[in-house]
């Protein structure tokens, strides 16, 4: 398959596998499972994940929080190893990562099962999900996962739609096989691990986007049931490594959209990663558990676009809205578009080795 | 003072009332057609709502077998004291109607011997066709897997019921959300059963303090493992609080023939006791409070300490008898145990 054929198929969903019935080892999953890397054993057969923040202490035959890990007499498994859940071919900027490699293929996979349970989840039907209840998964190797990105084309294997760190494993053996190939790693996390797994995967990552879903601990625990301090150190310590990093703002209407919420999280991001880090303001529609709040108005996600570029951020974006010249990326040198795009479409590219084609300047990302 | 809330009115062929548990299918004529369809009056039954009936023989337990026509004696004895007269069998043609799909919800997570026994639930089973004559192809053996079943004892080929797990028929395709819990309901429940009766067993559980009646719905449900923050609070009240379970339950058996009163909620072979018992309830909160007591006065025996005061106490029974979620009594004194 050659690129233009690859990118036409991008965004066409390959129902876990069916539409790469070719691929090697691609056979039906069910009861795959391997032992976990984090966890710690405990006294009458429990264990203690150490894979996030939540460090489940888990009974045997008891599953922790994510619904994937499983305690089988004092052994702590995953149950999604190689486990495909979701499959397709879609430009990174879906991602969205508008910083790297722009208009490239993301091969894109997902498992079951995530470590938060956020009530507005777009993709409840896997994230929410016990593996079991995936009839449709299927099963694919990290060579096997490598191999496809290959064979379609993508630049780059992105681990999404659900939530990566709760299959661990599964990702950090398809990044290493991917880099094996020549085929990069993206994660697309709500950020929630702990500072050693997630430094351990690091080196085999080429870019992270993280959801920073509110900069407030009570929006983190009532519609996430999560943390968000735990967040907020994935963030530096990704920036800290020197990979890629973008981040993801959903805007929900009464909850996080206030001018004083979206302000305080423009300063954070400024103050520990940047002015320079992409900030993705993404628009809400009601979904899962909470139906009853209407889809963000245009005019919200026009209003935090401007704090953003009050605040000082130089490369601020906004998702999920037709028609918006907010998907541009524009130089804060001369105020040119270096990129033009549509939807997720580039129109023009006015890049030059990393920097403005009009005036020179640098422009962070991974452009090759 | 008697109000109607603190009674359950049973009348023969129609339908419960029972505090915030309003069954929506039986309809709640007196003069109902009798449940074995011969259209003959039969004099209503009387039952308080937090009534809580025990029948024990810690013999028919050995640890080779379970004593199965001595387990049905055993139903018997407690359908029979929870009616108040003797007569267990006018509590089920109360409670169900010949045309009734009854699921019956059986607690297979941990495998045998600590799960609902195929024996008690047979027994159910038997007697819902013999008495209210329900065709044993609308009673309904359910649990999240059909594997789980499998390996609890309940094979497909049953003949007194069918089995189904979740898996088999799947969750409902949109969640239902009741109070702090989102979750999509298994279509057992939520679509193929017109009344519920839920097998609990009775367990420690390392994190809820109980596992019971109310805490058994976490197998009715798709996403069990996100409801056990903070000690399954409030989060059990709050499963059982959707109208899948709150309208459609109407009985609950309370499996007691083996009790694990540490470490469970898997099986524990050195604190698992056969106990013989079998506990009838109408009320699930109640059901659990007077089986949290049973598992105190186990533990207390066995020199372990309560588990009342600590973080795992199961505080969810006394949310789930809070006003906002009405579903029992959960105050002890206020419980007949009979």
């Amino acid at each position: 398959m050659d690129r233009r054929e690859a990118l036409r198929l991008m965004g066409c969903g390959l129902a876990a596998g069916a539409a790469l019935g070719a691929l090697p080892s691609c056979a039906n999953a069910a009861g795959y499972m391997s032992e976990a890397r984090y966890y710690d054993k405990l006294a009458g057969l429990k264990v203690r994940c150490q894979l996030c923040p939540k460090q489940c202490v888990v009974g045997d035959r008891e599953r922790g929080f994510c619904g994937v890990r499983e305690n089988r007499g004092g052994k702590y498994y995953t149950l999604v190893y190689g486990q495909c859940a979701a499959l397709n071919l879609d430009p990174i900027e879906k991602k969205p990562l508008f910083h790297f490699l722009p208009g490239s293929g993301a091969f894109s996979i997902a498992a079951a099962g995530c470590n938060f349970d956020c009530k507005d989840c777009q993709n409840w039907e896997i994230s929410q999900a016990r593996p079991e209840q995936i009839t449709s998964a299927t099963r694919m190797l990290p060579n096997d996962v490598a191999a496809g990105a290959k064979r379609y084309g993508a630049e780059s294997i992105a681990y999404t739609y659900s939530e990566p760190v709760v299959f661990y494993e599964y990702m950090l053996d398809s990044a290493q096989a991917g880099h094996r190939v020549g085929v990069r790693s993206v994660m697309i996390s709500n950020g929630y691990i702990r500072p050693d797994p997630m430094k351990a995967l690091l080196p085999h990552l080429d870019a992270v986007k993280i959801d920073l879903k509110s900069i407030s601990e009570k929006f983190y625990k009532d519609y996430c049931v999560g943390e968000l301090a735990p967040v907020l150190e994935t963030i530096k310590l990704v920036k800290r490594s020197g990979k890629w990093l973008e981040l993801v703002y959903l805007v929900v209407p009464t909850l996080n959209d206030s001018d004083a919420t979206v302000r305080e999280m423009c300063r954070w991001v400024r103050a520990n990663v940047g002015a320079e880090v992409p900030l993705h303001f993404s628009r809400f529609y009601p979904n899962y558990q909470l139906k009853k709040l209407p889809p963000t108005p245009y005019e919200t996600m026009e209003r935090c676009w401007k704090l953003a570029r009050e605040a000082g951020m130089s490369f601020v974006y906004v998702g999920n809205v037709p028609d918006t010249p907010h998907v541009n990326t524009i130089c804060p040198g001369c105020g040119k578009a270096v990129i033009k795009r549509s939807g997720y479409a580039i129109l023009e590219r006015n890049l030059r080795n990393g920097t403005c084609r009009f005036c020179a300047r640098r422009i962070p990302g991974v452009w090759e | 003072m008697t109000s109607r809330r603190r009674f359950l009115q049973i009348v023969a062929g129609a339908g419960a009332a029972l505090g915030g548990c309003q069954p929506s299918s039986p309809n709640r004529s007196a003069m109902a057609p009798a449940a074995n369809g011969q259209g003959a009056p039969t004099a209503p039954v009387r039952i308080p709502a937090n009534r809580v009936a025990i029948a024990q023989d810690p013999a028919i337990v050995s640890a080779e077998r379970i004593d199965a026509e001595a387990v049905d004696r055993l139903l018997g004895q407690a359908l029979g004291r929870f009616a108040g007269t003797g007569d267990g069998d006018a509590v089920l043609r109360a409670l169900f109607r010949p045309s009734d799909v009854v699921a019956i919800k059986a607690n297979c997570l941990s495998g045998p011997p600590v799960s609902s026994h195929p024996e008690l639930v047979a027994a159910v089973a038997r007697r819902l066709t013999k008495s209210v004559g329900i065709a044993p192809d609308n009673i309904l053996v359910y649990d999240r897997t059909a594997g789980e079943l499998e390996a609890a004892g309940f094979g497909a080929q049953a003949a007194d019921y069918r089995v189904i797990g979740t898996d088999q028929v799947g969750y409902d395709d949109e969640p239902t959300v009741s109070g702090q819990a989102g979750s999509c309901y298994s279509r057992v429940v939520s679509e193929m059963a017109t009344a519920i009766i839920n097998v609990p067993v009775l367990k420690d559980h390392d994190l809820a303090g109980l596992t019971g009646a109310l805490k058994n719905h976490f197998g009715s449900i798709h996403n069990p493992n996100k409801m056990h923050t903070d000690h399954c609070c409030p989060y059990v009240a709050d499963v059982n609080c959707a109208p899948h379970l709150r309208d459609k339950q109407r009985l609950i058996v309370y499996d007691a023939l083996l009790v694990c009163y540490d470490g469970g909620p898997g099986y524990k072979p050195d604190t698992t006791l056969a106990q013989g018992a079998v506990m009838v309830a109408a009320d699930p909160v109640a059901a659990d409070a007077v089986a949290f007591d049973r598992l105190e006065k186990l533990r207390n025996h066995h020199g372990l300490p309560p588990i009342a005061g600590t973080e795992r106490a199961p505080k969810y029974i006394e949310v789930a008898a809070d006003a906002e979620h009405g579903l029992g009594v959960a105050d002890l004194k206020r419980i007949e145990v009979c």
